[in-house]
């Protein structure tokens, strides 16, 4: 079984629930746990944020769900500035950064992550979470 | 949804009640952190943060919190929260945000 669900959302912070409600929706749909939905939904305005906050002149960004039967797999992908993913270092709560969090956040909730991007060439997230 | 604020200064406690209502995040940060701000201006004091209904917070909506922190602290002053979801502590936990403030459940 697969099955996917493709979104195209404007550049813009309203939006970010519509992806956010179709995160909850999907994870609900395939059996996930209230605690595990909570993360999913997260993890994907997060990457919303960061498709958002990258973007550029870019005016769309794009999301994929795709549904497995054992795997919900999520790609976000934005075609704006890009970032240098060597100089991304993990933040520490003791500096108090504000930026950077979000990736963090990420890779925390999610069982993978892969993240392709370089300066100018956009920003692909692609992160899985398994079903148990 | 979006984000909801009441807020009071109580006297006897001398510090601002901020209750967060709904979703703290990329699209109600500006709000929130105008409202904040205002909030200081008037009266400079300790800030607790009710959050009994507050549903979800991302890490823009944090990043708020963190600087206001900042301003506040350099007056002497602290910032309190109250009453977090599960949801909502699991991930003041993972930044490690919950060293920082003052949590009361």
């Amino acid at each position: 079984m697969r099955e996917s669900i493709n979104m195209s959302l404007p550049s813009k912070p309203e939006y970010v629930s519509v992806a956010r409600l179709t995160a909850s929706f999907v994870a609900n749909q395939m059996g996930f746990d209230i605690e595990t939905i909570e993360d999913i939904k997260l993890a994907v305005g997060e990457a919303c944020n960061n498709a958002i906050l990258h973007s550029g002149s870019d005016e769309t960004y794009k999301l994929e769900f795709i549904k497995l039967s054992d795997n919900l797999t999520i790609e976000v992908i934005d075609h704006g500035k890009g970032f240098s993913i060597e100089k991304y270092k993990k933040p520490e709560a003791e500096e108090l950064q504000e930026s950077g969090l979000g990736l963090f956040i990420i890779k925390s909730l999610m069982d993978s992550v892969e993240i392709e991007t370089s300066e100018g060439q956009g920003t692909k997230i692609i992160m899985s979470k398994i079903v148990e | 949804m979006s984000l909801r604020l009441n807020t009071n200064y109580n006297e006897s406690e001398k510090s601002w009640e901020v209750e967060l209502i709904g979703e703290v995040d990329i699209n109600s940060k500006a709000a929130l952190k105008d409202e904040l701000i205002q909030l200081n201006d008037k009266r400079q004091s300790d800030f607790v943060f009710k959050c009994e209904n507050l549903e979800y917070i991302d890490s823009t909506g944090l990043g708020v919190l963190i600087s206001f922190y900042k301003n506040v602290k350099i007056n002497n002053n602290t910032v309190h929260f109250e009453k977090l979801k599960p949801s909502i502590l699991k991930i003041f936990t993972l930044t490690g945000l919950d060293r920082i403030f003052s949590i009361r459940n």
